[in-house]
């Protein structure tokens, strides 16, 4: 199997150096760049292709946000996840507004770093509850001004239902009970919401539908 | 071989740099996150040099610090951060001043020689 490709970008060079120290001795992970502020990163990041980016938010120059933006506007498929020392890091909903798959905290275990690289190459959003429902409340408040009559009629009626749950902070499991269908099927139609929404997952998915107004106002935690 | 203990607010970059000091031929003899039971285990590791992480953007963070250096106060106590690139060295002794004579005497030398004192240094 193909390893990860991951390029790190931090400021701190112990902890950067320390960071791919864990990684290279992980035979799924190959560390193929290192960049120390956000201009370096994009530039590295055109130049080395990797599958994700590990990004830390702070840094001189050119920060992690703004750094994220043009990495996702110039590579789409390049995947970026923040690193940050505190959850409630302002700049943590920027980066995810910027295109940001997730973030790691900098105190998690080792294998949770890889645990999450994995997720996240399989689609999964590295994000936690706490976060995720924080950033949705805020596009509650901005939500129904972005015109997505276009959305709308694009998506069915299940799937506005299954939508509107997972903006409440449903399982697949538990959104399946409410609809009277099978776990797969929601997932079917989670797949159809990403690929019509133009989405890579269900917080992304929340976040868009509040932010077109696509569902009505409720107390959203996913 | 130098014995480092590694007192910690973030596991990755503690879980990192026991890594690299393994790798430049260190003896890593213990690692805590900074809570109350941590002084205990370095006192019981008795490590030449501690490493601790204190981070400016937790207000809880680095309270052990100041104890370390009084109570442990033959060790090298070397201070990072995640905020910065930078590390501060702490190199203390203990020494008793008697008169005014005595703490100027020893302000000097530390002045002259760094000991006693600390110094910056860029990572």
């Amino acid at each position: 199997m193909k390893p990860i490709r991951v390029l790190l970008v931090d400021d701190h060079c112990i902890f950067r150096q320390g960071l791919a120290a864990l990684l290279r001795k992980e035979k799924e992970f190959e560390v193929v760049g290192e960049a120390q502020d956000g201009i370096e990163a994009v530039a590295r990041a055109k130049e080395l292709k990797p599958d994700i980016v590990l990004m830390d938010i702070s840094m001189p120059r050119s920060d992690g946000v703004e750094a994220t933006r043009r990495i996702r506007q110039t590579l789409p498929a390049v995947k970026v996840v923040m690193l940050t020392i505190l959850e409630q890091d302002k700049k943590l909903f920027e980066a995810i507004k910027a295109g940001a798959h997730g973030y790691l905290l900098k105190n998690v275990k080792p294998d949770a770093l890889f645990h999450t690289l994995r997720g996240v190459m399989s689609g999964e959003a590295a994000i936690t509850r706490a976060t995720a429902s924080k950033i949705l409340r805020e596009f509650a408040g901005q939500s129904g001004s972005g015109g997505g009559e276009v959305y709308r009629e694009e998506l069915s009626a299940r799937e506005l239902s299954v939508l509107q749950l997972i903006t409440e902070g449903k399982t697949n499991k538990e959104i399946g009970r409410i609809l009277n269908i099978a776990e797969n099927t929601v997932k079917n139609h989670l797949q159809h919401i990403r690929d019509k929404l133009q989405v890579e997952n269900r917080v992304q998915a929340a976040t868009f539908a509040l932010e077109q107004g696509l569902i009505q106002k409720k107390d959203h935690a996913i | 071989m130098r014995s480092v203990f590694i007192l910690y607010e973030n596991t990755l970059f503690a879980r990192g740099l026991e890594r690299l000091l393994r790798e430049e031929g260190l003896k890593v003899v213990g690692s805590a996150m900074q809570d109350k039971q941590a002084l205990d285990r370095i006192k019981k590791a008795e490590p030449d040099v501690i490493i601790a992480e204190v981070e400016s953007k937790k207000p809880e963070s680095g309270f052990l610090l100041g104890r370390l250096l009084r109570e442990l106060p033959r060790s090298v106590v070397v201070r990072v951060s995640l905020d910065d690139n930078s590390a501060t060295l702490y190199t203390g002794h203990r020494w008793t001043a008697n008169n005014a004579h005595d703490l100027v005497k020893e302000i000097l030398t530390s002045v002259s020689s760094t000991k006693g004192a600390h110094r910056h240094a860029t990572t």
